[in-house]
């Protein structure tokens, strides 16, 4: 029977990396694009490439962030905004999960109304001028110069201003000023201008087939970028005065505002992102074997390798090669008592190295570990399946057809053969393994540690066996000892800094790689790799890239 | 294994009242004029266990029924213990219903989904190119754009929902959903029965009447009429690609401003809410059945997809066990009797719902008679199949469907050059005919195929799917 199981390397990695599994009886499917990979490997990186820039609306958390940098905390403070949605592959920020449905509409005209109300009965908290004394007009004149522009991150133009001033004008003669204040708000935070980044051009520069952004673009891409927030006000004054347009002076705002604590919230929020931190809020464990495991240490969990990974990326030089073996975390005192080091107890976070004979990383918290397991055991198969998903950026193929899973221990089972042995017998058929020996072998190296990250040396009676041999080609390949020696040897690999590339590529540009991104990629990582693959490498790559500030023109292929 | 449906379900199957929880429906439908068509799907998990779903009869008259070749047979005459242990609750609804037998998910098996579930979700109502989504955001057309949507686009009312997507699975979700916006974006399902309720029909003034509050919601309209200049003046500058996000907000903001222009204008009586409080899972279906059905009554909206949701191993009496990690893709025999009886629970609550619709006169036949009903999933069974998928549709007795018919497709339809599944090189016929077959249902006989560039040609995929549509 021929097999049908395809490795699917995402975006731009299934182009030019050299990486690839070695796992007979899987090959390639059916074309899936029809792209032609072999015409576009063979091309060189010889000029930088214009990508295409997604039109997007405000995530989640953007909208959250640029309302309480609009209206203050008063104003802004216990809304509820828009359901989240997810892109197919996970990131949020995705354009293509930003798209709106009609309930969305829905629940973005609610959260507009919701304010307005609040506006309507208190509009002194976003009117610049003296209400007892000013004359209305003068104040919903001040609106729309001062409030509707921070809330579109620009200057309006004339005939936007007008049409505003005109609805405010003949609201304030039915209305009166604080109904007139609150509809205008109520507007203002409908409007495109406000829930999407539009992208406004500054005309033709000269440049071939392109065309340049304006300031206030740049601006809030900047912004977006580093703190998921709108410009603060020397980047507004910049953009203003054009500087944005030089490359140091990009650089100059990000080292700026990476050294901001704004910036924290984007890296735990790629953190949450990459590593799929979100499944920790359904995962359930055996009563019986693992009584502390209730919603709480999964939030506390899920805390931990968010703190990780910001503080990782940001205090610590934003090694990528630190996120796979730093053991230094902070900890409550229920996850101390887990991983078996000291908490001078209470409820507050303590720093603290995890035992380095036991754990190296994100991949052995016990955030990811408990995600990657059943109620009752680890799975070998979810966790070598999410490093090659989530850390390399392979795609690992589908299921072959009628297979039925092999029965998980059932809860307050005796145990009779090891974790390991059970997965080992259930795929010894060779459809089965053709595939698992891709990914179940870099799942037993986790072994040693239970369905919720507990460090283990026995697995019931007999003691663990973390040993495999990786079905993986060049430096990751071959027999690795355990968890944190396989951590190590991916952390200095140059698939996972490809791939980190790609992850907070795919998080900062709201949109999977393609083809088309292969150039802008290897650059990346080449700037990153001789600046020591860092997270700030990344984001002064990034902005002082000549793309940064340009599109396509319309008429050459957009 | 005990029954979710307790006395209260048989009452309602004898059509006496729910008592003082259920909804008060309005049925007032005297007419359907020009020939309203309606269209529900509803979808279940996990497949189903073929061998207790499907129905060979096994009378004289049907010995020479061969699994490879394609035949029907007439329900009508049958006895109840003549339906497949999973189809007999629906063994009432006989009459107007069509079971579809051997159709086949090709595009999943072409597309190599990895993970089925989420491969099935997406395949099951856009037979599109999973994958194209991400690469190439050109795509964003009907490819990628579920059958459900494509049909709303197209029958929608001015002021009224273009669609309702409603699970029984947390309160708003995009997890475990089949329907997709254009270029294959996920569309949130809502599944609380009390603020469902309160966005169809309870969004009327609260306020007291000439309070600042009330005046700031009563210009609501005139807002958003404003505010779509804005967009009509983005979209203009937005480059090409981009425009379709904005257009089609400017229209769900259109709809939504029609809406609260005519919110006083609905022609129903609106039905009383859902309790807030928790509700088991048969008490949580008959409110959302009820809200279905009012939805459709009060012509808030002509298409409607509705996810019956998870059940936990305690609603199907394994105390302590998880369907999906204890039973759902077991094949020991322990499994396929709980997945067996998880099936007949499904049909049960799949015959509740349509019997509510069937029970509202409309013109000179029902509801029913002018929705198209179509019950569907993302797996064939639990060993992560996607063939022969298990299909039943409903209603059109007007002028839809050609109902009271089983209908078997034998796995005559070649693969695409190299592709086999379970070493076979044919299948049945693929669900993209079915789904092309949906849409001249609904009167859209101008579509010829669903997911064609999905294999650049190399699957047929155009073309309806034989006989069921009339």
């Amino acid at each position: 029977m021929k097999r049908r199981v395809v490795y699917r390397l995402p975006g731009v990695l299934r182009l030019g990396l050299a990486l690839s599994l070695v796992a007979a009886g899987c090959s390639a499917g059916l074309p899936e694009d029809g792209s032609d990979p072999a015409t576009t490997e063979s091309s060189t990186c010889s000029a930088p490439e214009l990508t295409y820039k997604p039109l997007r609306r405000l995530s989640n958390t953007e909208l959250d962030n640029t309302l309480h940098a609009l209206l203050g905390s008063d104003l802004a403070s216990d809304l509820v905004l828009p359901v989240r949605t997810t892109a197919e592959d996970g990131f949020d920020a995705d354009h293509r999960a930003l798209q709106v449905g009609e309930i969305v509409v829905e629940q973005l005209h609610d959260l507009a109304l919701q304010i307005s109300l609040r506006v309507a009965e208190s509009p002194g908290l976003v009117l610049g001028c003296d209400m007892q004394h000013d004359k209305d007009w003068l104040c919903i004149e001040g609106l729309v110069d001062d409030f509707i522009p921070r809330a579109f991150r620009r200057p309006l133009a004339p005939i936007q201003r007008d049409r505003y001033l005109a609805f405010g004008k003949a609201l304030l003669s039915e209305e009166g000023l604080a109904v007139t204040t609150g509809l205008l708000v109520q507007a203002a935070l409908q409007s495109p201008d406000f829930l999407y980044r539009l992208q406004h051009v500054s005309g033709d520069d000269g440049a071939a087939g392109s065309e340049r952004f304006d300031g206030y673009t740049i601006a809030s891409r900047i912004s977006y970028l580093v703190w998921q927030a709108p410009p603060d006000d020397l980047l507004m004054a910049d953009a203003a005065g054009g500087a944005l347009v030089e490359p140091e002076v990009r650089a100059a705002h990000i080292e700026r505002m990476f050294a901001d604590p704004r910036a924290a919230g984007p890296a735990r929020d790629f953190a949450r992102q990459w590593l799929g931190l979100g499944r920790l809020d359904v995962a359930t464990k055996d009563d019986e074997r693992f009584p502390e495991f209730n919603a709480e240490l999964a939030r506390m969990m899920r805390e931990q390798t968010e703190r990780f990974v910001a503080r990782t990326l940001l205090d610590e030089g934003g090694s990528f090669e630190a996120l796979l073996t730093s053991t230094q975390v902070h900890s409550t005192e229920e996850l101390a008592e887990l991983y078996g080091i000291p908490h001078a107890g209470g409820a507050e976070w303590e720093s603290g190295s995890l035992p380095v004979s036991e754990r190296a990383g994100v991949l052995t918290q016990a955030a990811w570990l408990s995600i990657g397991a059943h109620r009752q055991d680890g799975s070998p198969v979810l966790r070598g399946v999410d490093v090659l998903r989530r850390i390399l950026c392979i795609e690992p193929g589908s299921r072959p057809e009628g297979i039925a899973d092999v029965p998980r221990r059932p809860d307050g089972d005796e145990i009779t053969q090891t974790n390991r042995e059970r997965f080992e017998s259930r795929v010894a058929l060779p459809k089965c393994l053709a595939c698992h020996q891709s990914f179940d072998p870099i799942g037993y190296t986790f072994e040693s540690f239970d369905a919720i990250g507990r460090y283990r040396t026995h697995d019931g009676p007999v003691p663990v066996n973390t040993e495999a041999s990786l079905h993986l080609s060049g430096e990751l390949g071959g027999v690795v000892g355990d968890a944190i020696e396989l951590s190590h040897r991916i952390a200095s690999s140059r698939p996972y800094a490809l791939c980190m590339s790609e992850q907070l590529n795919r998080f900062a540009q709201a949109r999977k790689q393609g083809s088309a991104d292969r150039c802008r990629v290897e650059h990346d990582r080449e700037r990153m790799a001789a600046a020591g693959n860092t997270y700030l490498a990344l984001l002064l790559g990034a902005v002082q890239r000549p793309d940064f500030i340009r599109r396509l023109r319309e008429e050459d292929g957009q | 294994m005990k029954s979710i449906f307790g006395r209260r379900h048989l009452l309602k199957l004898a059509g006496l009242s729910l008592g003082a929880s259920a909804l008060p429906l309005a049925h007032r439908l005297a007419a359907n004029p020009g020939g309203v068509r309606r269209l529900l799907v509803v979808t279940t998990r996990h497949g189903t266990v073929y061998d207790n779903w499907k129905m060979r009869h096994g009378g004289p008259a049907d010995r020479d029924k061969k699994e490879s070749e394609d035949w029907e047979h007439d329900l009508g005459p049958l006895e109840p213990e003549q339906l497949s242990p999973i189809l007999r609750p629906l063994y009432s609804l006989r009459h107007k219903m069509v079971v579809l037998d051997g159709v086949s998910m090709t595009s999943s098996i072409c597309n190599s989904p990895g993970d089925n579930h989420g491969g099935g979700e997406f395949h099951a109502l856009t037979g599109a190119n999973r994958f194209i989504y991400g690469e190439d955001p050109a795509a964003f057309d009907w490819e990628g754009m579920s059958v459900d949507v494509r049909i709303a686009e197209r029958v929608a009312q001015a002021g009224r929902y273009r669609s309702l997507h409603l699970t029984d699975t947390g309160d708003v979700t995009i997890d475990g959903i089949y329907s997709r916006e254009r270029g294959g974006a996920r569309i949130p399902y809502e599944g609380n029965p009390a603020a469902i309720h309160q966005r169809l029909f309870g969004k009327l003034e609260t306020e007291v009447p000439g309070s600042l509050r009330a005046r700031v919601r009563g210009r609501r309209g005139s807002v958003l009429d404003f505010v779509e200049k804005d967009y009509l003046r983005a979209t203009d500058e937005a480059i090409a690609r981009d425009r379709v996000k904005l257009e089609q907000h400017t229209d769900f903001m259109s709809r939504l401003a029609d809406r609260i222009a005519g919110s006083h204008d609905v022609v129903c009586d609106t039905p009383g809410a859902p309790g807030n409080g928790s509700l088991d899972k048969i008490a949580r279906q008959t409110a959302l059945h009820q809200l279905i059905a009012a939805a459709f009554v009060c012509d808030l909206t002509r298409v409607i997809t509705f996810d019956i949701g998870a059940f936990t191993g305690d609603q199907l009496g394994a105390v302590g066990k998880d369907l999906h990690e204890d039973f759902a893709h077991k094949t020991h025999p322990e499994a396929v009797a709980m997945m067996t009886f998880y099936g007949e629970e499904n049909a049960k609550l799949v015959a509740q719902l349509v019997e509510t619709l069937d029970s509202i006169p409309e013109g000179d036949g029902s509801l029913l008679d002018h929705t198209l009903v179509v019950w569907t999933g993302e797996l064939a069974n639990g060993q992560h199949d996607v063939t022969p998928l298990p299909y039943v549709l409903f209603g059109g007795a007007s002028d839809m469907l050609s109902t009271g018919r089983y209908v078997h497709y034998a796995p005559s339809h070649p693969l695409p050059s190299g592709v086999t599944y379970h070493g076979k090189k044919n299948v049945g016929p693929p669900h993209n005919k079915l789904l092309v077959s949906l849409c001249h249902a609904m009167g859209m006989t101008d579509v010829s195929w669903v997911g064609q560039s999905l294999l650049g040609g190399k699957l047929d995929v155009t073309g309806p799917l034989p006989g069921f549509v009339v």
